[in-house]
């Protein structure tokens, strides 16, 4: 049984990351077959290539605008949802809030692309042109294209944070706020001094799968951002990320080698990125 | 009971046996083996239905071949095919679209036609001297289903309820942009001419009216020069200058299928969604306008394709009796009407059907236009994408232009036999 699993993980596991790592060093696709090895070429065309300094960045953004956007939310909404008195209201709010999680990205997507139109027909266009803001060009516009994208993703993933963050609230004894109460905290201080410092490991928890989810960001810009004119990851590579980039190196431009040495670059920033937050998180509030 | 046990086992048996012998003597009354093929078809909902009638007569008239068709997506087929018939498990026959017709030849997957099926004399009779724009490296392997192209529709009803007939669409840019101004009312999504989500196809088009190319051969792009500039600069007056279109209502396909727009710009697919989709609108084709009113209109573009990819021997013979049907004249026909194509097969032109709306504008700017290049998607989102979506945004012009001319010249120093480039050079040659 043990060296089934272990047959299992060598196989599914890591004999593809050994193998996309060794691509990166190879000139690999269609008309490839051998194989040969290249070097560093694909790395240098990739920090040569100006489009992939932008892709980093896109990447970067996304993560930077959707991790604290999903834990405010998510901390904010389960705290409310911990507060509530009546069972029925506090499911029928994780309910409310978990379905987008479990829906298909696919469908999601396929709706915020309607309620994104650019026009007054568009749901977001239609209340704004009522309050006198104008229309925004929510997915065509290349300045905004990538936050529209965050947000649909913001939304879509709350659920699960919230669900997270709930059962970190609800595991928190109740004698650490009966004794504050005791010594007069106000709600802040308690907020401050006891449930951010013991909801530490959870949040190092939502901030690492958050993270790594949004570097991962793929299904939401294949399904969005689809022009007829420009393929994906438009307006002007405006939402080009990396795993997308990969995939459209990959599959689409039959890039192997290429593509197998941006995802080595993507497993590299994701572990980078963990690392440090573990480190931040762990020495900043974990006693 | 032990002996009525054992005559019922014995009976049993002698049944069996009688029914094999039976079963042996019909299967050799079989004038020969069954062969199933697959094909890889497009997933037009459309195409399938009539292709999937169609078979069944086939079917009928071989009953020795069996075909399945599978709808395939365009944009998941280049790798499955690939991986497919590396391992001995692809389709027989398969549908390619024509930007990865190259790129399927140098992995291998495509057969040629043997002398057997047809022999260039034949060919050449079956699709006149266009023909040879499909031969690869001395052979042929497959032809496209037909041509398409872009051309104005307009909206029949609206051009009345608005005083005006199809008679006064002018044959220039210049006299026709104030009548779609005439026609323009944004405050309520009336859109004269609405070209949101149809910029870079439309910049193509003109930049073929202007006298440019985008390319000069397989090696080079010459996209960057006054005709790009000035289709560009063109582009961007519809929405700023003549504000005839808006970047914030519908898109084009949106306002005309919707009755809100008198005229968009479109290939000749958009016949297809129009009678399937806004079947309500009295719509009509005629040729784009010009800036000087002659041609060319445009490019236009051969669709591609069907092809035998069966790797087995013994398969390939029923896989090429498969493919000359559907490819031959009355197949193609009902295909080329679906899609909005001029059929490629001679015999296939129907004076009756392509000697009028919508269809004649059609023939007349294939007839009228320059033929169009394929190349994968890494060349088409360096041009239609990132540089039209720039300099919509307002990027300098030439600068942008150049800077991608100068990412597609790199490409195709590596990448050119992925690319069919029919060039300036071509184009002189062969005009």
């Amino acid at each position: 049984m043990l060296l089934l699993g272990l047959a299992f993980l060598g196989l599914f596991w890591w004999y593809p990351l050994i193998k996309t790592f060794l691509l990166g060093f190879k000139l690999a696709g269609l008309g490839h077959p051998d194989e040969p090895w290249i070097g560093l070429e694909n790395y240098k065309e990739l920090f040569t290539t100006p489009v992939f300094g932008r892709v980093i960045l896109n990447t970067l953004y996304l993560a930077v605008v959707i991790v604290p956007a999903q834990i405010v939310l998510g901390l904010a909404v389960s705290a409310v949802l911990n507060r509530t008195r009546l069972d029925i209201v506090q499911r029928v709010g994780i309910l409310s809030f978990y379905t987008p999680y479990i829906l298909p990205i696919v469908a999601i997507g396929i709706l915020w692309k309607f309620l994104y139109h650019p026009s007054r027909f568009g749901i977001f266009n239609f209340f704004l042109s009522k309050l006198g803001i104008g229309v925004l060009r929510w997915l065509e516009d290349p300045k905004l294209a990538l936050t529209s994208v965050a947000i649909m993703r913001i939304w879509q993933r709350a659920g699960y944070v919230i669900l997270i963050y709930l059962a970190g609230l609800q595991s928190i004894p109740k004698i650490f706020y009966e004794a504050a109460d005791i010594d007069g905290a106000t709600g802040w201080q308690k907020f401050r001094k006891i449930t951010l410092p013991l909801l530490s490991s959870t949040t190092l928890f939502v901030v690492v799968t958050t993270t790594i989810s949004a570097f991962m960001t793929f299904e939401s810009i294949y399904v969005m951002t689809l022009t007829a004119q420009g393929g994906r990851g438009g307006p002007a590579n405006a939402t080009n990320v990396m795993l997308f980039y990969v995939f459209n190196n990959a599959f689409e431009n039959n890039r192997m080698g290429y593509a197998s040495a941006a995802a080595t670059i993507l497993f590299l920033m994701i572990l980078g990125v963990t690392l440090l937050q573990f480190r931040y998180i762990r020495q900043r509030f974990e006693y | 009971m032990k002996k009525t046990g054992l005559l019922l086992i014995v009976m049993l048996l002698i049944a069996s046996l009688m029914a094999m012998a039976g079963a042996q003597q019909e299967g050799s009354k079989a004038p020969g083996e069954k062969v199933s093929l697959l094909a890889w078809w497009t997933v037009r909902k459309p195409i399938m239905e009539f292709s999937k009638e169609e078979v069944k007569k086939f079917e009928t008239e071989h009953p020795n071949i069996q075909v399945e068709l599978m709808g395939m997506p365009e944009d998941a087929l280049q790798q499955k095919l690939i991986g497919a018939t590396k391992a001995n498990i692809g389709p027989d026959v398969v549908y390619i679209d024509e930007n990865i017709v190259k790129v399927m030849y140098n992995a291998g997957v495509l057969q040629s036609i043997p002398a057997d099926v047809y022999t260039e004399a034949e060919i050449l009779k079956m699709y006149g001297p266009k023909a040879k724009m499909s031969k690869i490296d001395g052979k042929y392997y497959g032809f496209p289903n037909g041509d398409m192209a872009a051309v104005l529709y307009y909206n029949i009803d609206f051009l009345r309820s608005n005083g005006f007939s199809p008679n006064d669409i002018p044959d220039t840019w210049r006299e026709f942009i104030p009548l779609a101004q005439k026609m323009t009312d944004l405050a309520n999504d009336i859109q004269g001419f609405p070209i949101r989500g149809r910029e870079a196809s439309m910049w193509n088009a003109l930049l073929f009216q202007n006298e440019g190319f985008l390319f000069r051969n397989e090696k080079e792009a010459m996209f960057a020069g006054k005709a790009g500039e000035e289709s560009f600069q063109f582009l961007l007056d519809i929405y700023k200058k003549y504000k005839v279109s808006s970047r914030t209502s519908l898109s084009a396909n949106e306002a005309f299928g919707q009755g809100k727009a008198p005229f968009i710009y479109n290939w000749t697919w958009f016949i297809g969604t129009l009678e399937t989709n806004f079947s309500d609108i009295n719509f009509s084709t005629r040729v784009l306008p010009t800036p000087d009113g002659t041609p060319p209109f445009g490019s236009y573009g051969p669709s591609y394709g069907l092809f035998v990819s069966s790797t087995e021997a013994k398969k390939q013979p029923a896989a090429w009796e498969f493919w000359k049907f559907v490819t031959s004249p009355d197949f193609q026909l009902g295909w080329s009407m679906l899609r909005g194509l001029i059929p490629a097969r001679l015999e296939a032109h129907k004076p009756e059907i392509f000697g009028k709306s919508p269809y004649r504008a059609l023939a007349e700017a294939v007839a009228n236009g320059v033929s169009y290049s394929f190349y994968p998607d890494a060349v088409g989102n360096l041009i239609l994408g990132t540089m039209v979506d720039e300099i919509m945004e307002g990027a300098p012009i030439r600068d942008t232009m150049q800077r991608i001319q100068d990412e597609v010249d790199a490409y195709l120093a590596k990448h050119s036999d992925d690319c069919w480039i029919y060039g300036k050079e071509w184009y002189d040659k062969n005009k």
